[in-house]
């Protein structure tokens, strides 16, 4: 599993990460399931999207879907179309991302609600639980939406 | 739970959503196969009758087999030939009931394989999202 603390080693965090209206900048991300990463996106090329679906909802075990976006699981396409990486379950697209430049990826359409978190938006606004955010920024390197595993107050500690 | 809705702001700690999580997994992706009680029924009861019997008489011949054994290991003559003939006699109905068992029809089979089909050609595909509630 991606974790805070067992990050990929080919995963270089961006400066500028959009999604879905809302700026995270300074190398931070945008979900965090108790100390679980499930979106990675990072520096390259073309972006590198690390993407991991709940595996086991009893016990909140991750399992790598997309690797450096490479797809790790049958049921999960990886494909490029005209500017965008995109990626899809079972013929449902829940992610498409737009590299603006080496520093900076745009996130224009997701919707994780196939892989167990109950995230969707498009590029106006991102809704999560229910939670709608648009136009936000975070900067400082840390998580824009958390969900606490173990009751810990880990992440509303100030960043 | 309360619509919360975050627009234009600067945010500076990450914002805990307590209903994050769906209930959803990648672990049930393949349909299931959705067993109806007369199916189950035909898989605890359908073998044909005469797999049991064939069965039954195949172990009392083995057992019968090694009875001889005993007797005859130090001097075949011991065995006589009409338990010869019984043992014969043992295999070979067992054989036959083996065999009737497999022209008679298999409900029991029919199922399994129906089952067995069904994992080989259910595409894998995702869970429906199921609602959380508000």
């Amino acid at each position: 599993m991606i974790t805070r603390d067992n990050l990929p080693k080919n995963y270089i965090p961006l400066n500028k990460l959009t999604v879905c209206s809302n700026t995270i900048t300074g190398g931070g991300n945008l979900v965090a399931v108790g100390d679980v990463l499930p979106l990675l996106i990072g520096k390259g090329d073309k972006p590198k999207i690390w993407l991991q679906a709940l595996s086991d909802t009893k016990n909140n075990k991750f399992v790598v879907i997309v690797e450096e976006s490479i797809s790790k699981h049958p049921a999960v396409k990886v494909y490029e179309d005209s500017g965008y990486l995109n990626v899809m379950i079972s013929g449902e697209l829940i992610l498409s991302v737009k590299m603006l430049d080496e520093e900076s990826v745009v996130v224009e359409k997701l919707d994780f609600r196939p892989i167990g978190l109950n995230m969707h938006g498009n590029s106006s606004s991102l809704t999560v639980g229910g939670g709608l955010f648009s136009g936000n920024s975070m900067s400082g390197g840390g998580t824009l939406i958390g969900f606490d595993m173990q009751g810990s107050n880990r992440d509303r500690e100030p960043l | 739970m309360a619509e919360m809705n975050i627009q234009d702001r600067e945010i500076t700690e990450t914002q805990i959503i307590p209903d994050l999580l769906t209930g959803t997994d990648i672990g049930t992706w393949q349909a299931e196969y959705l067993l109806r009680e007369v199916e189950f029924e035909r898989i605890k009861y359908g073998k044909p009758i005469t797999f049991n019997w064939a069965n039954s008489i195949a172990l009392t011949s083995f057992g019968f087999g090694l009875n001889l054994l005993g007797k005859g290991y130090s001097d075949i003559t011991n065995i006589s030939k009409g338990e010869w003939i019984a043992l014969v006699a043992g295999i070979a109905v067992s054989i036959l009931l083996y065999v009737i068992g497999l022209c008679l029809p298999n409900n029991r089979k029919k199922v399994m394989d129906k089952i067995e089909k069904h994992f080989e050609d259910a595409p894998t595909k995702r869970q429906a999202f199921k609602e959380h509630n508000q």
